[in-house]
């Protein structure tokens, strides 16, 4: 867990990556970073409904992060050579996992908190749907700023690899973009993690292609929040 | 080291007590971890005052719980979150660093202690008294922030993001091991029921001021 959270080993994987140097190696140890940390994270995520979901999740988080960088690897790798950053795939796929992998470090690191408040609060039932819309909240709110400080570092590195301001910040704004807008529809289509108070434990929805995260947020969750606060 | 040394230098030269981790062995940590949690007992023994009796060895007991439980729970946070910012710690540095933190929470507590104690024999109202709790709470956090600051120079917006958590974290703790400032006759000492902060804060706002009028005639 160490490797990538300090500064001195994160340069170290970083110049390899640059250079195309053990790139294989280091994406092992991304992708080993992404699924160990990640299921943990997940566990503590599924644990309010009970242990069937906390498996899930388990399984299901390191999938989100990892489908999330398939998927947009190919539009990172072809953006990244239209504005001037010439790298080959491997080289993209790896710098397409440090922010996820970054992620997963942040996420876990948050698992005993997560933990404690799974225990102490009341367990899911028709009448908890508060509880369960500002659960669910505070779960995306944490991995979308887990997500964002992953991203930040990877700005840097563009920087360093291209040395343009500017262009870095142009392919590091469209890479954010791109796993924002993928990574929330993949994460509604394995949903549920938390789980839901009126339906049964399943590992994916039979619906699970149907809408999208962002229609549930502000048709579900925001407005229902709204009405509590009395607005 | 002992305690008060330890605390004495923390409160007037905390730089050194940050520069000097690595030449400083363990019980420099220890020193100011015990100091700490002597700061919290005294807290905990004036805060329990509202109510008198038991109540006093109650929060004697679960303030220094809450404030190390929570510690305890946000420590990988803190040490992922400063290290991502750029911190390089050792671990006895890290150790050090998270000591002077309690401290400087601990000795803020007891500074506000004689405050606090002066509106816990006067007040009648729960909700006044919660409500400066956590107001204390949050200027000792700030205080400590600062020596955090000190301690993982670059990391101030992470040690903020950390602060906050902290701060929820504390206050679903305190939510967790309750009651903790009343106690009725007969109930056990951790309700079985759970419940998440909002709702407790919720219920000290409607408690019921025929407790208050037999405060007021005990």
């Amino acid at each position: 867990m160490q490797f990538i959270a300090v500064a001195a080993q994160r340069r170290q994987l970083l110049d390899d990556v640059r250079a195309d140097v053990a790139v294989g190696r280091h994406l092992t140890t991304l992708v080993l970073t992404i699924v160990i940390l990640g299921a943990t994270y997940g566990a503590s995520l599924g644990s309010w409904h009970d242990g069937r979901l906390a498996l899930y999740a388990a399984i299901k988080v390191p999938l989100l992060m990892l489908t999330t960088a398939a998927i947009t690897a190919m539009f990172n790798w072809i953006v990244a050579a239209l504005l001037g950053l010439p790298l080959r795939m491997r080289q993209t796929v790896a710098l397409s996992l440090v922010p996820l992998a970054i992620a997963t470090i942040i996420a876990a690191s948050l698992v005993p908190v997560t933990w404690f408040f799974t225990l102490s609060l009341p367990p899911p039932s028709a009448a908890q749907r508060t509880l369960h819309n500002l659960l669910y909240l505070t779960h995306t709110l944490l991995i979308a700023g887990a997500g964002i400080t992953g991203t930040s570092f990877l700005r840097r590195i563009l920087f360093d690899i291209c040395g343009d301001a500017v262009r870095a910040t142009r392919i590091h704004l469209l890479w954010l973009a791109t796993y924002a807008f993928v990574g929330g529809e993949v994460a509604w289509a394995l949903r549920p993690f938390v789980g839901s108070i009126y339906l049964p434990v399943v590992f994916l929805r039979s619906d699970a292609l149907h809408g999208n995260v962002y229609e549930f947020i502000v048709t579900d969750i925001l407005p229902h929040l709204w009405r509590q606060l009395g607005g | 080291m002992n305690v008060l040394t330890a605390l004495n230098e923390l409160l007037k030269r905390p730089d050194d007590t940050i520069g000097r981790a690595e030449e400083r062995g363990p019980s420099h940590s220890v020193a100011l971890f015990t100091g700490a949690l002597a700061c919290y007992l005294v807290y905990g023994a004036a805060a329990g005052l509202f109510q008198g009796g038991w109540t006093v060895a109650i929060a004697l007991f679960k303030v220094p719980l809450i404030i190390i439980a929570s510690l305890l729970l946000c420590v990988p946070s803190l040490y992922v979150f400063t290290t991502l910012a750029g911190a390089d710690y050792s671990p006895r540095a890290f150790a050090l660093a998270l000591a002077g933190f309690s401290g400087i929470a601990g000795l803020i507590l007891l500074a506000l202690m004689p405050v606090v104690w002066l509106f816990t024999v006067s007040s009648i109202s729960l909700l006044f008294v919660t409500w400066m709790h956590v107001f204390a709470w949050i200027v000792a956090l700030i205080f400590a922030a600062q020596f955090l600051s000190r301690a993982a120079t670059k990391a101030g917006t992470a040690i903020a993001f950390w602060i906050i958590l902290l701060f929820f974290v504390s206050l679903q703790m305190t939510t967790y091991v309750r009651p903790v400032l009343w106690h009725n006759a007969g109930e056990p000492l951790f309700k079985q029921e759970k419940e998440s902060f909002f709702s407790h804060l919720h219920q000290v706002s409607v408690w019921k001021p025929a407790e208050a009028v037999k405060k007021v005639n005990r």
